[in-house]
């Protein structure tokens, strides 16, 4: 049972940093490196913010708007001027993840920070125990995520969106400047990131490097789920959650060892199953 | 005598799509055979099953009467089975020698590489720009590097598809003289073509097919009067270029 | 000099007919670049053989002793991802494997020589290569990059997991030295009599010893190496590897065994890092997370960046500029870099993302056409889409 309501809790905060990077691939054909910076800004932020003596909310607040700043950043000042060269998009996001990790350190050192919990206490549900904030955080993000898929099946803006990740040229026809989605996207994607960093942060411990796990979980969910495809998406974000959870739970020192995990699930899906679960093939 | 190349019951399903049915053929040793059909008939697939690009659902691929499914693809071209792309594919930044002298190398050409790779240009009349860097050339200088590559494996049969499309109607002249003087030196010729025209005169066989399947076999005067096959192009275009090689696709 | 030309060139150089009207354009360029290549490949490592006989500065040599390392490093990334298209983002994963495997062999087998322990380190990475080579053979560039980079993040993992063994984040020091009977040594000897000169090893103490010894193997193992995969990768496999990056269909339709290649490789890239990394585990006495981390991944790229993907030799010099402007210069002029070390990998990040924007199609051309599509010269064809992901598309 703890597995299971964690691991609930838990996907659900995995699916709100894959979901943007999966949209921002699926948009763009951008792969962002520095996606997972997104979730470090956020958390950073809202620390910063709250150090600033700003209350908890409103921090949290900065902490989103400031990934997004971040991601607006990224998409015009780097990934625009190249967006055609893969291998070069790669490889500045990358040296842009690690600018970002050479600037926390500069800032915070490269010490475990913590940001205090929006909410105190324990609550039992279905006999677990659950730290208050551990549930808010997969409340918020699941109901963030159903507004997400919401908007992007059933709104314009949403068609737009799907129009542009289905034939860029063609969308082009219709009136869609697919730059600007591009950018939009990225904001979104870049705020879904930076919402994750914000509520995870309470229990979690902030540090310099803490990007690159996102980052490698978001890939495996879109390599699981397959390229394009949300309903792979979020089940694969289910996968990845809930195997996080029950390893931390049932292996000894198992939080330090999810990352591994992480990269078990995409190896052995690239050798077994390289098309993802759902997905169209992603491979030749 | 037993056939040079055999298809024998060749199917490739793409999920509920049968792009090529049940289709079964065999090319004599020293032959040139040309390949017909309307857009999406299953040329292109076709002719990935034969040279291991792709793998037939089901039916068998033999050369010499040795099964070529089970090899992987270099094997394929070892084996004595070369190709060419609709898309010429060059190695762009490698000079046109260095282009051919990579078949060679891995074909463990021995001796001198250079000198070898030059024979293999002289063959299709592009010795003279061997120093040249292989992005620089015409579309028709391309597709003969493209033939110059495949016959540096040193094939017993080349599959040359649609060697003819983009190309101008005095470029394609020059290579069909290039393309017979192949046949000449005892290439054998599966050529996949829409300019039906130009490829009559290179043929001394056609094969059409439509919808996946065999349509009419035979000498080409009498398939391009066999009224299945003028159905079948009264349907399709005949010459319009077929999308990109489908191989890409999967 | 780093014209794709050149690999052709070489791989015909050793042809001896005299019969050449048509192209002896080719055969012009090809004896001009081996002008080029003599003056390099054999000046250069003289000079720097001979280089501590005259500059008496040991925090130079030792700055120039790491840059050894770190040619091998770029080297050695340059010879999978310059040459094959396969750009690996995780290039510390094979430089941590044979950094960690010298540290622990010297931890817990104290008596195993310096050599046995180096050739271990170099097996247990070109095994990992091996093991990551397998999954990542059909991926391309955003998978290959996120899978490559995702391996070396488990690495790291891996050390907090084995944390009593590996010593966590704070690494295992105490590592057997480079040093360690290396004076005495056939090649101590040797450098007294030959290289030295006047100067004798007997005449330093036992640091500048070590200077002096880190500098020297590591000069030795660098030039065998850079050697070794510049003949390679000029040579006739160099050529088939460069197939396989400008089109892979096509070099599968020239009977290229494209696994085969793309393995060995993957394998001979790893296991020359491993043995970079295990010598320089060797050379600085201690191993940390900063030889597993993406930091030292990233570094490798910017230095094969600056100096030209795809031709060895390029990212060699270029790990000369990068490393001694980091290591000599950086440091002793801007005190910030002593306090803020985490500001070098930062601002080289910052400087590598600024040419990309401004110059995407190449200022410097290596990064952007070599490590892309190795430039296809017409204009308006997006460069970066073709070779790494050309089928996709």
């Amino acid at each position: 049972m703890d597995v299971l309501v964690q691991g609930a809790l838990t996907s659900a905060t995995i699916a709100l940093v894959a979901l943007g990077f999966s949209l921002v691939y699926g948009v763009g054909g951008i792969v962002n490196l520095a996606h997972g910076s997104f979730f470090m800004i956020g958390a950073y932020s809202a620390y910063a913010a709250g150090q600033a003596g700003l209350p908890l909310f409103p921090a949290a607040v900065v902490g989103v708007l400031a990934a997004m700043l971040a991601g607006v950043l990224l998409e015009r000042l780097v990934i625009a001027p190249i967006r055609h060269q893969e291998v070069a998009v790669l490889i500045a996001t990358l040296s842009v993840a690690i600018l970002v990790e050479s600037g926390v350190r500069f800032f915070y050192g490269g010490l475990e920070r913590q940001l205090n919990g929006f909410v105190g206490g324990a609550v039992q549900i279905f006999g677990v125990n659950l730290q208050q904030t551990r549930l808010l955080a997969g409340i918020v993000a699941l109901v963030t995520i159903v507004i997400v898929l919401l908007v992007l099946t059933r709104s314009p803006a949403g068609r737009m969106v799907r129009a542009v990740a289905q034939d860029e040229e063609a969308s082009r026809l219709i009136g869609v400047r697919p730059e600007r989605v591009t950018l939009y996207v990225l904001a979104i994607g870049a705020g879904l990131a930076g919402l994750a960093g914000v509520l995870t942060a309470p229990y979690g411990v902030l540090t310099p490097t803490m990007w690159l796990l996102p980052l490698t979980q978001a890939f495996a969910i879109v390599i699981l789920g397959g390229l394009g495809s949300i309903q792979g998406t979020v089940l694969a974000a289910v996968i990845v959650g809930f195997l996080d959870r029950f390893i931390a739970f049932n292996v000894k020192d198992g939080d330090i060892k999810v990352g591994l995990v992480t990269v078990v699930v995409i190896l052995a899906t690239l050798v077994l199953r390289p098309q993802g679960l759902l997905g169209k093939p992603v491979l030749r | 005598m037993t056939a040079l190349l055999e298809a024998d019951s060749v199917t490739r399903q793409f999920g509920g799509l049968t792009a090529v049915k049940d289709v079964s053929f065999s090319v004599e040793q020293g032959a040139a055979v040309g390949l017909i059909g309307a857009n999406g008939a299953g040329k292109t697939t076709l002719f990935n099953c034969l040279t291991g690009f792709d793998k037939p659902t089901s039916g068998d691929v033999r050369l010499r009467g040795k099964s070529l499914l089970k090899l992987p693809r270099h094997k394929v071209v070892k084996a004595g089975v070369a190709r060419t792309f609709q898309i010429v594919k060059p190695f762009p930044d490698l000079p046109v020698l260095a282009n051919v002298m990579v078949p060679l190398i891995v074909g463990g050409t021995k001796g001198d590489l250079r000198k070898a790779g030059l024979a293999v240009l002289d063959r299709v009349g592009l010795a003279s720009r061997a120093a040249s860097p292989s992005s620089q050339l015409s579309e028709g200088d391309l597709k003969r590097l493209e033939m110059a590559r495949a016959l540096a494996t040193k094939p017993e049969l080349l599959l040359l598809d649609e060697p003819f499309a983009g190309l101008s109607q005095s470029e394609i002249g020059v290579l069909s003289d290039t393309i017979r003087q192949l046949r000449t030196d005892g290439t054998t010729l599966i050529i996949v073509e829409h300019k039906i025209g130009s490829l009559l005169q290179l043929v001394e066989r056609v094969v059409a097919m439509d919808q996946g399947a065999v349509i009419a076999d035979g000498e080409p005067q009498a398939v391009m009067r066999d009224p299945a096959v003028v159905t079948a192009y009264l349907g399709g275009e005949p010459d319009k270029e077929e999308p990109a090689n489908q191989e890409q696709e999967h | 000099m780093t014209t794709p030309q050149k690999t052709s060139d070489d791989a015909t150089a050793s042809s001896k007919d005299r019969d050449d009207d048509k192209p002896s354009a080719l055969k012009k360029l090809g004896s001009r670049l081996l002008k080029v290549n003599l003056i390099l490949l054999i000046l250069l490592p003289i000079a720097l053989l001979y280089f501590p006989r005259f500059v008496d500065n040991t925090t130079l040599l030792q700055a120039v002793a790491t840059a050894n390392i770190f040619v091998m490093f770029a080297a050695s990334w340059d010879i999978l991802s310059g040459y094959t298209g396969q750009v690996n983002f995780g290039h510390a994963a094979f430089i941590g494997t044979g950094a960690y495997t010298v540290a622990l062999l010297s931890k817990y087998q104290p008596d195993v020589g310096n050599l046995i322990a180096l050739l271990t380190g170099t097996s247990v990475a070109a095994l990992l290569g091996l093991a990551i080579g397998i999954p990542c053979l059909r991926l391309k560039g955003p998978y290959l990059a996120l899978a490559t980079l995702s391996v070396a993040g488990a690495l790291v993992q891996l050390t907090f997991i084995f944390k009593r063994q590996t010593g966590g984040e704070d690494g295992i020091p105490g590592v057997k030295s480079v040093a360690d009977g290396a004076v005495t040594g056939p090649l101590g000897r040797g450098l007294s009599r030959f290289v030295l000169g006047p100067l004798t090893f007997d005449g330093f103490n036992g640091f500048v010893q070590y200077i002096y010894i880190s500098y020297f193997v590591t000069l030795v193992v660098m030039v065998l190496m850079v050697g070794g995969l510049m003949k390679l990768g000029y040579g006739k496999r160099g050529l088939v590897l460069r197939s396989i990056q400008q089109d892979e269909a096509a070099a599968e339709a020239a009977g290229v065994p494209i696994v085969r290649y793309k393995l060995g490789a993957f394998v001979l890239s790893a296991a020359c890092a491993g043995l970079a990394g295990g010598l320089y585990a060797q050379v600085r006495g201690t191993v940390a997370l900063d030889l597993l981390v993406v930091d030292l991944s990233l570094l490798v790229i910017i230095i094969a960046a600056f100096g030209g993907a795809g031709s060895i030799i390029g990212p060699a010099i270029g790990a000369y500029f990068v490393i001694l402007l980091q290591n000599y210069y950086l440091e002793r002029t801007l005190s910030i870099y002593q306090t803020h070390p985490e500001l070098k990998i930062g601002s080289f990040a910052l400087l590598l993302i600024i040419v990309l924007i401004v110059q995407p199609r190449g200022v410097v051309p290596p990064l952007l056409q070599r490590l892309n599509s190795l430039g296809n010269k017409q204009p308006g064809r997006p460069a970066a889409a073709g070779a790494v992901m050309a089928d996709e598309k």
